[in-house]
């Protein structure tokens, strides 16, 4: 499934991946094992009932026999379900021993889960990201329609070279998220103040998708997970850009915002001083990054996500809405956007927020006012 | 009401009843079993095997999180430290309330692989009480520990994560 | 006042007042009925939501409240009171009481239920939301995250709690000490013995859950920290105790049903029930195994490698007993008279589809093969394939199989026999392709899915709409025979054996007096 376009011919796949890790090679075969018992030992019962009703009806003019007990037998179908239960449970074994094996990594990503959306930490090298879907908020809502890689796509893929040992350490920031990609066999659930370690070693360049499995709220289904396997030439070539920021392209993160800021091409100033184009900016990031929660009306679904409309926040100080959209509300799902979003984005979003729904405020915020109040904290 | 049927019924009562004592019962079980397995604990170790070991170097990752989009700034000073078991060490981690109001903080560590826990002794640490930091103050926080010579040979990586939560409330709740 | 309203009030009386096990045997299947219907327009809504992707019918926090409340209401509003229900209507009779050994507490554990149900419902009215972190309640979604009717539930759930309990201590009260004198314990019809091993389960595990959701409320406002880690608690530690209580209770919900099977089996082929002995010691060792395998729900949470495979090796052992029972089964049916009558449907269609669920089972009790499967369709495959052709239909099986003994009418078989085909090609429609949808990748619980589940999920919707539908037919019929239909004789079916069918049809209020 390395393109979107097959990955819809194999929309009728019935059974589990194969993968392309040791690990869900060993899953798969464990699967298939287990599967053909059950199909034998169905096969066999099966057998025996539906001979029973096509040939011992009374229609047929059958006679009930009179035995209804028989010790050996019964011990018999006690122990041998037992000894082939017994067998199956030694690969089981053997193939569990190779999951918890985390040691001797080669790399060690930290995998953050928020509600809701990651964040990678490559622990050697100093890289992070988050990493948000890029659904389009109409395509959800049916105004637009769906692409074909509609809930496939995020912003920044988690990106790991192939052939090596790469070691997760899985936590979460709020609730308990579970990050799974079903190609590499990899499942674990993140625990907020706990680190969870997961392994996987993908032996084929690819872009794998996956979501988080645990309930975690509202918008559960909107946090896919995608994570591109480069050769081990181009995964150095990827980190060292990362780590320069060398021409990053237009979608790749960067290791600190304030050199992303500074990576960013100068904006045109007729466009970027007209109220229309910054509110249409702002309508983008707030549709796509703040709408899940406070909905496109600005209404929220209160009380667990307020209104922006009308809102004390959105309608008073401009200082106190921007602080409220850098450093986020602790505590609540309101996150610090500073190191998510530029100070431009962040400047726009909040015009948006200040102007749209009958705000009406008149101000157009600054990138600069942005900058100064991220730096006093 | 039958002698035998109240007999009856006072003995499932009592089973009623022990088993939600049994419910409540278990939370310091698990933590027993847990402090033994070494998930989740703040708390040390007292049997303890100290003769230094050289020969042996293991690999401390140091991580830091904050709970919650917890405004602090909080890392280690040193993302990797190498080791040797019965060695006394020390690491530092750096802490900064970045919001305008004081801020109480409890830090709960977490060990990857789980069995870690039960070979690192420490002997300070900052996860041993809460701290208070004012807005915009900084502090050095240290944990000074050991690990266990008596470490399997397999455990060669630990990851040591310290996620910092906000008890600022919990704290005024119980001072009220 | 007229006469009508004193007739009205001696009716509404004798139904609130009622300690008749007979009544209250009723009350807890109409209740039942409500539930299940309620729950059922539930999975409508889901399915509806799920039809295509988007959000094209309802927005994912509610959709999210109505996945809890569906599971909530379908398990402890539809299933267990029904089998409650059948409990209290049939268990004296079988045994030969003359009604349950505590008639007064009976009643109050009927109607603390429908109040219980009433808090529940009230949340989705309430401002905020229902509680919408699914029916296991996860900490901490449930407890800082959850919404302030989280503390209605709570209610609700000690609520049902206490009927649990009281209805189940009444059940062993009665069997251990108002049997027939002839009748020993290894005389007992099998529906008898698993509603009696079920009530020791119940008053083992309802206390536990009873406990933790008391830890929720404390860690919600009291300050606790039981499943906070800030606190030095755990939030693994409260799947730990909520699973000590939910394994037992997925036997809760099948204990019954297998003894509702035995029952209708050796009657329509004619035969006594092949291997008692084994089938009752393969109902304890069940019940006895479900303390010791609860960790198998949380095998991707991180646990010790051996936790996972101890968990793993008892989940699997699971297999034996049930094996034994479905075995058993089927030598019963083998050289019988075998007759195709409503109920007997219901039970081989529950023999073949209960094997199905508990095959898929075994899958997910193998460890690495559950990391694949945990939190996906496969798994609400699996749960619905035990949960709704096992149970649900156990349960079915069993209306069909004493109504007329508790209507003196017999149901209409053309109808019946409708019903039941329509529902099992619905069923399998419905619950079959989520096995693929889960395989192939699709969590459980979202309210949204990429392009390539569309086809399944279509599928599934439309299925689940025709077993829907289905039930109007069922219900029509329940109450076309209380009214109409041929008069039963009291042994009511020609292979019938035991003491329920030697008192006359309908049964009279007051039976096996002394």
């Amino acid at each position: 499934m390395d393109e979107f376009g097959k990955s819809l011919k194999v929309s009728y796949q019935l059974n589990l991946t194969t993968g392309v890790t040791p690990l869900s090679h060993a899953i798969y075969h464990l699967h298939m094992i287990i599967f053909w018992i059950c199909i034998g030992i169905g096969i066999v019962v099966f057998s025996f009932l539906f001979y029973a009703i096509i040939y011992h009806r009374k229609s047929k003019g059958a006679k009930a026999a009179q035995f209804h007990t028989h010790f050996r037998l019964e011990m018999a179908w006690s122990i041998i379900p037992f000894i082939i239960l017994a067998l199956m449970a030694i690969p089981a074994t053997k193939v569990l021993i190779q999951i918890r094996n985390t040691d001797k990594p080669d790399l060690t990503i930290k995998i953050t889960g928020f509600q809701w959306k990651w964040k990678y930490e490559y622990l050697d090298s100093g890289i992070q990201f988050f990493s948000n879907t890029t659904t389009p908020f109409a395509q959800i809502h049916g105004s637009q329609p769906k692409d074909q890689d509609y809930l496939l796509t995020v912003d920044h893929p988690l990106v790991i070279p192939i052939h090596k040992k790469v070691r997760f350490l899985v936590t979460s920031n709020d609730v308990i998220h579970s990050w799974w990609v079903p190609d590499f066999g990899t499942k674990q659930d993140a625990i907020p103040g706990f680190i969870i370690e997961a392994w996987t070693r993908v032996n084929k360049p690819g872009t794998y998708h996956g979501r988080c499995a645990e309930l975690c709220g509202m918008n559960h289904a909107y946090m896919p997970i995608v994570v591109e396997a480069l050769t081990e030439k181009d995964f150095a070539a990827w980190v060292i850009q990362q780590k320069t920021g060398v021409a990053p392209p237009a979608t790749s993160p960067a290791v600190i915002s304030s050199e992303k800021n500074k990576a960013l091409p100068v904006e045109n100033k007729s466009e970027t001083t007209s109220l229309a184009s910054i509110m249409q900016k702002g309508q983008q990031i707030f549709n796509t990054t703040c709408a899940v929660c406070h909905q496109l009306t600005g209404e929220g679904l209160p009380p667990t996500f307020p209104a922006l409309k009308g809102s004390p926040i959105a309608t008073g100080p401009v200082e106190q809405h921007i602080h409220r959209v850098a450093f986020g509300k602790p505590g609540t799902a309101m996150q610090a956007f500073k190191d998510q979003l530029t100070d431009e984005e962040i400047a726009a979003v909040i015009t948006y927020e200040r102007n749209a729904w009958g705000n009406n405020k008149g101000d157009i915020v600054m990138p600069a006012d942005v900058a100064a109040i991220k730096a006093k904290g | 009401m039958q002698t035998r049927i109240k007999i009856v019924v006072i003995i499932c009562s009592i089973v009623v009843m022990s088993m939600f004592g049994f419910c409540f019962a278990l939370v310091p079980l698990y933590s027993t079993f847990c402090k033994i397995t070494g998930i989740n604990t703040a708390l040390r170790v007292n049997e303890f095997e100290s003769q230094m070991d050289q020969t042996r170097t293991i690999r401390l990752e140091l991580i830091a999180n904050n709970n919650a989009n917890l405004p602090w700034i909080f890392y280690p000073l040193k993302a990797t430290v190498l080791v040797h078991p019965g060695a006394l060490n020390k690491i530092i981690f750096f802490a900064k309330n970045n919001s305008k109001k004081s801020m109480t903080i409890q830090a709960i560590p977490s060990f990857a692989p789980l069995n870690a826990a039960y070979y690192f002794h420490k002997i300070q640490c900052f996860c041993f009480e809460q701290q208070t930091l004012k807005p915009g103050e900084t502090k050095y926080m240290p944990v000074i520990f050991r690990i266990d010579s008596r470490i399997p040979y397999d455990l060669s990586t630990i990851s040591l994560a310290y996620t910092l939560f906000d008890v600022t409330q919990k704290v005024a709740r119980t001072a009220t | 006042m007229t006469q009508n309203h004193k007739s009205m009030l001696a009716l509404i009386s004798r139904w609130l007042f009622t300690t008749n096990h007979k009544d209250i045997g009723t009350l807890y299947l109409i209740l039942s009925g409500i539930m299940f219907f309620i729950g059922g327009i539930m999975a409508m809504m889901i399915r509806i939501q799920l039809y295509r992707p988007g959000i094209t019918f309802i927005d994912p926090n509610f959709y999210n409240q109505l996945v809890t409340l569906h599971g909530l209401i379908m398990i402890f509003g539809a299933i267990m009171p029904a089998f409650v229900g059948l409990a209290n209507w049939m268990i004296p009779l079988m045994i030969g009481a003359p009604d349950m050994a505590l008639p007064r507490l009976n009643n109050w554990s009927f109607w603390i239920l429908p109040f219980a149900f009433l808090i529940l419902l009230s949340t989705l009215f309430l401002p905020g939301a229902a509680p919408n972190f699914g029916w296991t309640m996860y900490t901490p979604l449930s407890t800082t995250y959850g919404p302030p009717s989280t503390d209605f539930l709570i209610a609700a759930i000690h609520l049902l709690g206490i009927s649990s309990i009281i209805g189940a201590i009444n059940i062993i009260a009665t069997i251990i000490n108002l049997r027939t004198p002839s009748m020993t314990y290894m005389k007992m019809p099998l529906f008898v013995w698993s509603w009696f091993i079920t009530a020791f389960l119940l008053i083992i595990a309802m206390p536990v859950l009873a406990g933790v959701v008391t830890m929720m409320l404390f860690d919600r406002h009291f300050g606790t920290s039981f499943f906070n880690a800030a606190g030095g608690g755990d939030p693994v530690l409260y799947q730990h105790l909520f699973w000590f209580f939910g394994h037992p209770e997925v036997y809760i919900m099948i204990l019954p049903g297998f003894g509702i099977i035995s029952e209708i089996i050796p009657t329509f082929s004619r035969k006594k029930i092949f291997g008692y002995t084994f089938m009752v010691l393969a109902i304890a060792s069940i019940a006895f195994l479900s303390f010791i395998v609860w960790a198998h729900h949380m095998f991707t949470t991180g646990m010790a490698l051996s936790a996972q495979i101890i968990f793993m090796y008892t989940t699997m052992l699971i297999a034996v007993p049930t094996g034994v029972k479905v075995f058993n089964w089927v030598a019963t049916l083998f050289r019988g008279a075998i007759t195709f009558e409503t109920p007997m449907l219901f039970a081989i269609a529950f023999v073949i589809l209960f094997s199905i669920g508990g095959f898929s089972g075994l899958m997910l009790a193998v460890v690495p093969a559950d990391y694949q499967y945990q939190d996906t369709y496969f798994v609400v495959a699996h749960f619905h394939y035990v949960l709704v052709t096992g149970a649900l239909f156990s349960i079915m099986a069993a209306i069909y199989y004493w109504l007329p003994k508790w209507t003196g009418h017999y149901y209409n078989e053309t109808l019946g026999q409708l019903h039941f085909w329509i529902t099992v090609v619905a069923v399998n429609v419905t619950f079959f392709p989520m096995h693929f949808l889960g395989l192939a990748g699709m969590p459980r619980r979202i309210a949204d899915y990429p392009l390539q589940y569309t086809d399944f999920n279509q599928i599934i919707s439309i299925g689940a709409f025709v077993l829907g539908l289905a039930q109007i037919i069922f219900l029509y019929n329940i109450i076309r025979t209380i009214f109409y239909g041929k008069k039963a004789t009291s042994r009511v079916w020609e292979g019938a054996q035991g003491l329920e069918w030697s008192i006359a049809s309908p049964a009279p209020y007051h039976t096996f007096q002394t």
